[in-house]
Order: structure tokens, then C-alpha cells, then sequence
């Protein structure tokens, strides 16, 4: 995997091809982040059209059949309310994504412009940094704990709670890429030119910086689906009825021992999800920043 | 590597470790002396721990300032009231060997037990019956200080004898005064530990009980150690009368029904009183737990804020109250280990009549449907029903047990089937508990342990006098306040059973509450527990676990 993006990078100098092509190709090479690009394109398909596929509406309950295995009238079993499973794994695919894309976005343009500012400016430099030492000074997730304790159970409080743990991460980051580029020489041109500075910040170094910042907000996905997947299953993100599937595998361990396919299929669901985000993340790094590849 | 060992090597090797386990297995066999004189009774253990589970924790023994069913049970233990109930109803002495009741039934006179020692020693007199009284009607926010009515003295009339003046007759007094909260507390004690006493942070809580707090962890543990000075257990309740026949009582906090039944079957506990229906399957193929089915506990019922929208509409408390299919409560939720409640009090309890059945509100969901047309609600496309432009939507608070949150959930389900969109709040049992008693619901699910307190809890949730807590459904009427009233002070025991048949009436004419199901629980405990009459916390009121032994 190193190798072959090392190579590349030699030649990319040489390559007249765009770059994307070229790293479209590279990508192609990593089987890993094929099989993850593959997999997110499905989960993605079930986000969006998961809820008119659903056989039951998610939390029409069937008393009577509950507790089931798989049938041909409830394809995954039923909970302990007779609610069909497999609807409600379809339905829940697009609450995850929702809850990782939301608290990643916000993340990611909150610290974003922070880490720029950060950088740009050293007057503000040690100001927003102090700040972000002293929220990295707590562990992601029990900050994520605290920010929901304070703001009160729910989705929305969750999004809020997974975006702010990870703001600082993306204050450091795109900071430092910042530092890299703010001293070179087609930056000290533009600024020769008269460019305020504002423009160079989000015309000149931003562009430069997106491939990093795309790759990281990739990688962070998959630990914010699980965050919020983990919060759920706390009871601290989403109420019932909403089939969230960290909820749901919170549900079913009570009916651990008397049904196990319960806990399995949420269970299931969240390992792939993010196991494809991590795939799909560690390939888009070696094929559009390969400094950042591990060595 | 292992290729150049020789095979008789690798063979005499796990001989030797197969040999050195058998033999730390065989271990306590042999060290095991029948003629030990340690153990006089060889059959029981007198010097074992037991280890019980329940389901929530305790967040204040403070006695005066709660009525939560863990921190009373816990009390049972540890202390004693003056006087108790038998299995059969019947009143027993118990601190009060003796009694005199004044012409109007409004003196009560008690003579104590002369030989009666708390945990530290300290000698109980009529002095402190006197300071617990004090303390139990003038405590800020005791819930259950008006249960004694109207109070015209308190006095210690010498060293044991104590003397209870009453302003009007009270019906319920001997249910109060046997009630776990009518435990007699150790005033020197409150005074020495001040504002932390009755909260994990004060260094000894006395009791007279037969069992003494050593240990206590929030959510955790309680620990608890025999109180070897103890005689006064009641023979006409218990076998022994004291000392307690184990050593040690570990009383454990475990959240999950399947965690508590796992670790029953593992034996790392030994009683647990509210094994789910579900798992009983796992405990009748296990040998080694024994359970007893279906003990009558608690009813389970859904409550209204009466003055907060919605529900200040008796329509759409009506309605909800006829989209609740109870059967299907106690089916799912409750496994079938409970019945569908048709009246607040349940058949064999004081009070309870069989006329109360008619004002039951059946489920019917074309009946509710109705009500809330009749109310104004339109139905819509998207299944809530509005008006005004407003969705018919509000919010359940419930507690975040197993039991609870699978009901919660269902009767989310009922209500949506009839137009209304129902949020669920869920909360642990001490938020809960702020929460109402804050005033911030709804509507509410709790249930409630009647048991030897009586009929008299209608009056707890249903006076006035009684708001904010326990009276947190905020219901008033006139009438219903004069029979509360009247249930209390008659002397006439038909006119009092008539009034709660009224009372029930009334309640379930104008859809107070909801009783949904009468609760039972089961109990399973371990086979070496050798006395399967193992005191009920939750509907007896009694629980001293005296008669308990454990087998060798």
C-alpha cells in the first residue's frame, strides 16, 4: 500500500493526467477502500431509499409475534414488541448517517475556520489553541458524556455533543496545515499583489489544504457514527421508538441469552458501516495526500 | 520450538498441571472438618453472606423525606416500627409491647419494650419515639407527614411510655404506625451527623433493626451486619425472633433483568425478588435456583397532570384511557406474570370491592376515537390528530427500568393507533422524582405498593394537602375531597368501604389515572437458601429476612 503510493508520487510530477484521475486510480489499487467504497455506496442507497423499502413501518408493533426469528413476514425476527427488525435496520441507516454527517460538517466548519484563523493570525494563535488544549485535555467521548448531560438526551444534543468533542481535532489539523503553507513563496506573491487577507486565507490556502480536510472528516465519520451509536446505547441519544441502532443493541441485551439474532443484526450493521468509513477514509488518504500515509 | 520437545516431556508436563489442579479442587474438602466446633448447628451457616439484587438504587434513607419502596425496604432492615401487621392482618406488638387506645380513639398510648438497643448500643426510650415523631411532622417536605392527620401532641410520658394525641380520629393510623416509614430513629444520632444524616456521606445511620448499615455505596452496595443484641422479632410473624441467622447481607444494585437472573445462575447472588417472566424458562432447567411465582406486589397505572394541557380535557384523558389495551401491557411487558388492573385497589387488599370493576374503561379504541372527535381533534393524513392548527401531541414521563420503558414504549404505540402523538421522557428513578415532584409532567407511569398501608393511599394521591407529592396528578374535586375525608374519619366501617367505591368512581369517571396492571412479582433464590419463606419486601410489611438461613 505504501509502496505503490510512494511510486506514485514520484511520478505525479512527470503525469499530465488531472489529478484526479490519477488518484481515482491509485484508489482502484487499494483493494481495502474499493470493498469500503462499495459498501458506503450501499449504506448510502439505504439512507436514502431505505424508508420506502421498509416491509412494516418501523415502529408498528406485532405484539403477539414478538420476540421471532427471521420469516418470510420479518425478514431479520422481530424485537420484544413484535417490531420488524429488518425495517427497522433500513429505517435506521439514514439516522446514522445523518448523526455522523451532521456532527462531522459542523465539526469540520467550525474547526475549519478556527484552525485557519489560528494559523493565519499568531495573535489569536495561542488564544484559540489554549482553548483546544484544554477540550483535548478531556477524552473525546466523555466530553461527548458531558455536553449531552448538559444539553438533555436526544438527537439533536447528540449531533451537537459528537460535533463539539470534534472540533478540536480539526482546529489542530487543518492549523498545522496552515502553518506549512502560510511561509511559502506563492503566498508571500499573493500578498505582494495586494491580496487582502481574507482571500488568501480561503482562495489560496484552503484549496491547498482541502484534500487533507476531506480525508480527516472521512476518518472522523466512522468514530462519530460510533460516538453516537455508543451515546444511543447509553440512552443518552436517541428516545424510543426511534430505531437507531445503537439504541437498538442497548434493547436487545436485555433478551440477550433469550434472543440473540436481536442484538445481532444492529450490531452488525454498525461494525460494517464503520469498518467501510475506515476503509473508504485510509484509502482516500493515500490516494489524495499521500504525505499523510502511514509509513 | 515445541518440535524439539520430545512428546513424553509435553505429556508428563500436563500430567502434572491436571494433577496440580484436581488437587487445589479437592482442597476444601479435605481442609472441611465435620467436628469443627466453629459451626454448632452444621446444617446452617450462621456466619454466611448473603447476597440480594434488586433493580434500583436508593438515593436517601433519610426516612421523613422519602416514600421510595428501596429506601423503605431498607429501613424494614434496619429498623423497627412500634407496632407490625401478621400475614393474616392482624396488628402485633413490636418496640410497643402493649397499647391503650382512648374512649374517642384519639389518645394513643404505647408501653415499650424495655429491652430494646440500637446498632450503637444506645438504649431505646419513649424519648426517642418522641424526637422521631418530631422529626417525621415538622421535617420540610415530608411526604408523609400529613398521613398522621391532624397531630395535637407528641410526649414521653416517662422512659417507655409514649403518648400520640390526635386532633380528629384517624382510620389508617395503625397502617401508618406499622409502615416502614413509622421506623423509630435514634435522635442523638440525627443530631451528631447533622444535614448528612440519612445520606451516604454520614458515618452510621442508627437503627433497632435486626440488621446494622455498615456500608453503603450509592448505586452500588449496601452492606449490612447482624445485630447480635436483637430479640424483639415478633414470633407471631417470624419463627426466630432474633438474632438474625446470617452473618452478613450484601444488598447489590443491579440495573438489567438479565444481569440479576445471570448472576443468580452464576450464584454470585443469592435472591432476587423481581425475576422476569422471560427468564424463568433458564431458572426451571437451572438446579440450583428455586423461585416462587407470582407474589401480589404493586399496581402500575398511568397518571394525569388534570390542570396542564391536554389533559386539563376530561375527553382526551377519557380517550387515552380507552387506547390503552392493558391485556397487551401485562402480555409483552409484564410477560404475563401480572394481571390487567380494572380498579386502583386489587381484589384481597382492604378496601378493594368487586363493584369497582364497573367503572373500569375498557379498551376500545373506536370509543377513543370518538372522544376525541367529540373533543375537537381532527384526524389528519400523516395520523395525528389536530386542532386549531395544533398536534394532539405531549409527553410520558416514565422510570428507565426494563419493565417500564417496554411499557412506555407500547403505550406510545396504543396511543398513536388513536391519533396522538406521545414523546417519551425517560429518567432514572431520583431524577423522576424531581421531576414530578417540580411539577414539569404531563402525564406520568409509577406504580404503587399498597400492602399493609392501605386503602388510606387514595388519599395520598388525591388530597389536595397532599400536592406536590405524592398528590402529583392535580386532580380537584369537592366531593372526592370530602370522602377522602370521610374514608379517614368514620367510624362506620360500611360508610368507609362505600366511600372508596365512590372514590374509585369518581376517579375513573373523570379519568384521573389509569390503573393498568396489578403487578406481581417472582421470586427467585438460590437453592441453598434453606427457608423458602423468605420475607416479601414489596407487599409485606415486614422484612427482616429473620427466618432466613443458608444451608452448609
Amino acid at each position: 500500500m505504501t509502496d505503490t503510493s510512494q511510486t506514485k508520487k514520484e511520478n505525479q510530477d512527470v503525469s499530465s493526467e488531472h489529478w484526479m484521475v490519477d488518484a481515482l486510480r491509485r484508489m482502484k489499487r487499494n483493494r481495502a477502500s474499493v470493498v469500503g467504497a462499495v459498501v458506503v455506496a450501499v449504506l448510502v442507497m439505504m439512507a436514502i431509499f431505505g424508508p420506502y423499502l421498509v416491509l412494516h413501518p418501523p415502529n408498528e408493533t406485532d405484539t403477539p409475534r414478538r420476540l421471532e426469528g427471521p420469516s418470510s413476514d420479518y425478514p431479520f425476527g422481530t424485537d420484544e414488541l413484535g417490531r420488524c427488525t429488518f425495517s427497522r435496520i433500513l429505517a435506521g441507516a439514514r439516522i446514522s448517517f445523518l448523526m455522523g454527517f451532521i456532527s462531522v460538517s459542523f465539526a469540520l466548519v467550525l474547526g475549519t475556520i478556527l484552525g485557519i484563523l489560528a494559523g493565519f493570525y499568531p495573535a489569536l494563535d495561542n488564544w484559540i489553541m489554549r482553548c483546544v488544549d484544554v477540550m483535548m485535555a478531556f477524552p473525546a467521548f466523555l466530553l461527548a458524556i458531558a455536553i449531552v448531560a448538559a444539553l438533555g438526551p436526544g438527537m439533536e444534543s447528540t449531533m451537537a455533543a459528537v460535533g463539539i468533542s470534534s472540533v478540536p481535532l480539526f482546529v489542530r489539523m487543518t492549523r498545522s496545515e496552515v502553518l506549512s503553507y502560510r511561509e511559502q513563496d506563492f503566498i508571500e506573491a499573493t500578498r505582494a499583489v495586494g491580496a487582502r487577507d481574507a482571500r488568501i486565507m480561503f482562495r489560496h490556502i484552503l484549496p491547498n489544504m482541502l484534500s487533507s480536510v476531506v480525508v480527516f472528516a472521512t476518518l472522523r465519520l466512522s468514530i462519530a457514527i460510533l460516538f453516537a451509536a455508543s451515546l444511543s446505547f447509553l440512552g443518552l441519544g436517541a428516545q424510543p421508538p426511534t430505531p437507531e441502532w445503537g439504541a437498538m443493541v442497548s434493547t436487545a441485551r436485555e433478551y440477550l441469552t433469550r434472543h440473540p439474532l436481536m442484538a445481532f443484526w444492529p450490531s452488525l450493521m454498525i461494525f460494517i458501516m464503520v469498518l467501510a468509513f475506515n476503509f473508504l477514509g485510509d484509502g482516500l488518504r493515500d490516494a489524495l495526500d499521500p504525505r499523510q500515509s502511514d509509513s | 520450538m515445541f518440535s524439539s520437545l520430545d512428546r513424553k516431556t509435553v505429556l508428563i508436563a500436563i500430567a502434572v498441571i491436571a494433577l496440580g489442579a484436581f488437587a487445589a479442587a479437592c482442597a476444601p474438602e479435605v481442609e472441611e472438618d465435620p467436628e469443627d466446633p466453629a459451626e454448632p448447628d452444621e446444617e446452617y451457616d450462621v456466619d454466611a453472606t448473603v447476597v440480594m439484587a434488586r433493580g434500583t438504587g436508593v438515593e436517601t434513607l433519610d426516612i421523613h423525606n422519602t416514600t421510595h419502596v428501596e429506601a423503605t425496604n431498607t429501613w424494614s432492615l434496619m429498623g423497627d416500627s412500634l407496632v407490625a401487621f401478621d400475614e393474616d392482618g392482624n396488628l402485633v406488638p413490636l418496640l410497643a409491647e402493649d397499647w391503650e387506645v382512648g374512649p374517642e380513639g384519639l389518645e394513643y398510648t404505647f408501653f415499650l419494650r424495655e429491652d430494646v438497643t440500637f446498632h450503637s448500643g444506645h438504649e431505646l426510650t419513649a424519648h426517642d419515639v418522641e424526637a422521631t415523631f418530631e422529626r417525621w411532622l415538622t421535617e420540610e417536605g415530608s411526604p408523609t407527614a400529613d398521613d398522621l392527620g391532624e397531630v395535637e401532641s407528641i410526649e414521653a410520658v416517662d422512659d417507655y411510655t409514649f403518648q400520640l394525641v390526635l386532633e380528629e380520629p384517624n382510620n389508617a393510623i395503625w397502617n401508618i404506625l406499622a409502615a416502614r416509614y413509622g421506623s423509630i430513629v435514634n435522635a442523638s444520632n440525627i443530631e451528631a451527623e447533622g444535614d448528612s444524616w440519612g445520606t451516604p456521606a454520614a458515618d452510621h445511620i442508627d437503627g433497632t433493626g435486626p440488621f446494622e448499615l455498615v456500608d453503603w455505596r450509592p448505586d452500588d452496595v449496601m452492606v449490612f451486619e447482624r445485630h447480635d443484641d436483637y430479640t424483639w422479632g415478633p414470633p407471631e410473624i417470624y419463627d426466630n425472633t432474633g438474632p438474625a441467622q446470617i452473618a452478613r447481607l450484601e444488598y447489590r444494585v443491579i440495573p438489567e433483568d438479565a444481569t440479576r437472573v445471570e448472576e443468580l445462575l452464576a450464584g454470585t447472588v443469592h435472591l432476587d425478588q423481581m425475576v422476569s417472566r422471560g427468564d424463568l424458562v433458564r431458572i426451571e432447567q437451572s438446579d440450583i435456583i428455586n423461585y416462587i411465582e407470582a407474589t401480589p406486589a404493586s399496581v402500575e397505572f398511568l397518571g394525569f397532570h388534570c390542570q396542564r394541557e391536554p389533559f386539563d380535557d376530561v375527553l382526551i384523558r377519557r380517550a387515552l384511557a380507552h387506547a390503552i389495551n392493558k391485556q397487551e401491557i401485562a402480555d409483552v411487558a409484564y410477560e404475563g406474570v401480572s394481571e390487567p388492573a380494572t380498579s386502583f385497589l386489587r381484589p384481597g387488599m382492604p378496601g378493594y370491592s368487586a363493584e369497582m370493576a364497573e367503572f373500569n374503561r375498557e379498551y376500545d379504541p373506536a370509543k377513543a376515537e370518538e372522544l376525541l372527535d367529540e373533543a375537537g381533534w381532527d384526524e389528519t393524513e400523516d395520523g395525528v390528530r389536530m386542532k386549531d392548527g395544533e398536534p394532539l401531541e405531549f409527553t410520558l414521563s416514565a422510570f428507565d427500568d426494563e419493565v417500564r420503558l417496554t411499557s412506555a414504549e407500547l403505550y406510545q404505540a396504543q396511543a398513536a393507533q388513536v391519533g396522538m402523538d406521545m414523546e417519551l421522557d425517560v429518567m432514572e428513578s431520583a431524577a423522576m422524582f424531581e421531576h414530578l415532584r417540580a411539577e414539569e409532567h404531563q402525564m406520568f407511569t409509577m406504580g404503587v405498593t399498597i400492602g399493609r398501608r392501605g386503602p388510606d393511599v387514595l388519599r395520598w394521591y388525591h388530597h389536595p394537602d397532599e400536592q406536590p407529592a405524592p398528590n402529583r396528578f392535580y386532580y380537584e374535586d369537592d366531593e372526592l375531597v370530602d370522602l377522602l375525608n370521610l374514608q379517614r374519619t368514620t367510624p362506620d366501617e360500611d360508610e368507609q368501604m362505600q366511600a372508596y367505591v365512590e372514590i374509585e368512581r369518581i376517579l375513573m369517571e373523570d379519568a384521573a389515572w389509569v390503573p393498568v396492571v396489578w403487578r406481581d412479582y417472582i421470586r427467585g433464590f438460590n437453592e441453598q437458601i434453606a427457608d423458602p419463606k423468605v420475607d416479601h419486601p414489596v407487599y409485606d410489611g415486614h422484612f427482616k429476612l429473620l427466618d432466613m438461613r443458608m444451608a452448609n
